[in-house]
């Protein structure tokens, strides 16, 4: 019987985070030196820290590892690649560089990690760019991921705190990746939802990147472990504004809603929606497992991109012929009092 | 009384247990879920808050104990409830103002009938979940317009105005607009779609 990764930890993927608000606290207190060349460091939460080596070179460096999401090495290996390589992207830049970062059972079989590397190294030729090494060392669970160092013009440089008030919100992927794994890993019939969530997090975020570059996209986030409202709520603190959104356009793996009504509900989902807390409201017309998906945490998820208004249908339908799914799913609006989000 | 023992179990088994302990049970059962996982049981009393239903949280020793009656809705499954919002449209009738004038000919008579139709709407059986206005249907939300106040009492009984941006920087009049909030295309374009019907005045 081939090593059922999925065996091997309860939590996998991005929902294995530290939560964000301790992570904050324990940072406080250890100086960091600055430099005016740094573009972007943590305190904006974005998704990579960005230096500038010249006018036209800025470095984007991120690191992302993470247990198994799924029961197959290969697809675990391609997985953590691609939701690694994926920060780069969200910087609206391209890798270069890589570092394998492995830890793995003494006891395991040596063809799974074999495998995980293998798929890895599958995502990053995908990706155009360059295995340089790494370092693995024994470990109860496996975890897998990668150093990446990307490179973007600094003109072209993508940040979360790039939306402005007018801009339309666009999502290149299907949300619920969370709930599928669980579903998967607890037994539950939901064989294509699995396989819609693995295809989805296999898929490189790179033609994004590619389309946000030739559109000059300035505000974008991938979406991963605090989910979508997570990473909206962090997107608009970062660029001042509030957001409006769609709730019944934002696009769900096929069988998901089913899954959250069937209590199907990972428990990421409460810890996101607690970090959220009162910064987002919903009409009652948004039906329960709605609500709840927009906290799943999702492992490689799709791009958020703020896209200018007169360019936003002409973006959707670009970014459609690569990601099928992608959707409008709302607006960016002034700040206002009542809620940073607003689900309608 | 319907027992949902969740000790052992790892989230999301025991929400996904309750659940299908909920579809089974009638108004007025009484439900008592036992856990042993601190997690579990911070999950379990987050998802029945989510699903309208207060738990009373009692240690047990060895376990805790979530125990509730099931209400009339709590009971209903998911597909029930889809099943119910698509039989009513999830918004009303919308009411699209074209322009600042009702009907073709004479303007000023346009005007008038449009103030008196925003001061009459109010009055009718039911109000529209929205009203959009366009093109120079927009100045009627203009502060000092003689339309404003109708529109602000229209607003302030729950009905949701939209005002088309383009239109209020066409006429350059969007830091005037003070009824409602102002909308792009897309949100306009969703309003009218959701819309049982639509009434242009």
């Amino acid at each position: 019987m081939e090593y059922d990764l999925l065996k091997t930890s309860t939590e996998g993927g991005c929902s294995a985070k530290l939560p964000a608000d301790k992570l904050a606290q324990l940072l406080g207190d250890i100086p960091m030196l600055s430099s005016a060349d740094i573009m972007v460091d943590i305190s904006t939460h974005d998704d990579a820290g960005v230096y500038r080596l010249n006018d036209d070179t800025a470095l984007i460096v991120t690191t992302d590892f993470f247990p198994p999401v799924c029961s197959s090495p290969y697809e675990f290996g391609q997985i953590a690649a691609a939701n690694s390589l994926s920060d780069v992207y969200a910087m609206g830049g391209k890798p270069l560089l890589v570092l394998n970062l492995n830890m793995f059972p003494a006891d395991a079989p040596l063809e799974a990690l074999h495998d995980i590397l293998s798929g890895g190294a599958n995502k990053v030729a995908e990706a155009g760019a360059f295995i340089m090494g790494g370092h693995t060392i024994v470990d109860a669970t496996p975890k897998y991921g990668l150093a990446v160092v990307g490179t973007v013009r600094p003109g072209q440089l993508v940040t979360n705190d790039g939306a402005r008030p007018g801009d339309i919100l666009i999502l290149t992927k299907p949300i619920g990746t969370g709930v599928a794994i669980a579903a998967h890993r607890t037994g539950m019939d939901s064989k294509e939802c699995y396989t819609i969530a693995i295809k989805n997090m296999k898929r490189l975020n790179d033609d994004a990147a590619e389309i946000m570059r030739l559109y000059g996209i300035k505000g974008a986030t991938d979406v991963t472990g605090f989910g979508l409202a997570g990473h909206l709520v962090k997107m608009m603190e970062a660029s001042g504004c509030s957001a409006e959104i769609y709730g019944d356009t934002v696009p769900l793996i096929d069988g998901v809603e089913e899954l959250l009504s069937d209590g199907c509900v990972p428990g990421t989902v409460f810890r996101n929606k607690e970090f959220v807390g009162g910064r987002i409201s919903f009409k009652s017309t948004v039906g329960t497992e709605r609500r709840l998906a927009l906290f799943d945490a999702q492992t490689s998820g799709g791009m958020l991109i703020a896209a200018d208004y007169a360019k936003a249908a002409e973006i959707a339908d670009k970014l459609r012929e690569h990601y099928p799914s992608t959707a409008i799913i709302g607006e960016v609006t002034e700040a206002n009092d009542e809620a940073r989000i607003k689900v309608l | 009384m319907i027992k949902v023992d969740a000790r052992g179990k790892l989230c999301p088994e025991p929400l996904i247990m309750t659940k299908r302990a909920l579809k089974g049970a009638a108004t007025g059962d009484n439900v008592e879920i036992l856990t042993d996982n601190p997690t579990s049981c911070g999950n379990l009393s987050a998802y029945l808050r989510e699903l309208g239903i207060s738990p009373e949280v009692s240690d047990r020793g060895d376990c805790t104990s979530l125990s509730f009656t099931v209400k009339e809705t709590s009971a209903n499954s998911a597909a029930e409830e889809r099943a119910e919002r698509c039989a009513c449209p999830s918004t009303g009738y919308c009411v699209a103002i074209r322009s600042d004038r009702m009907g073709d000919g004479d303007d000023e008579l346009g005007r008038l009938l449009l103030r008196a139709y925003l001061n009459t709407l109010p009055e009718v059986d039911e109000l529209p979940s929205h009203i959009v206005l366009y093109n120079t249907g927009v100045k009627t939300a203009m502060e000092g317009s003689d339309t404003a106040e109708a529109l602000a009492r229209l607003e302030a009984a729950g009905v949701e105005i939209t005002s088309c941006g383009t239109c209020a920087d066409f006429f350059g009049i969007k830091d005037r607009i003070k009824v409602g909030s102002i909308g792009n295309m897309y949100k306009i374009a969703r309003i009218t779609a959701a819309a049982s019907h639509i009434v242009y005045p």
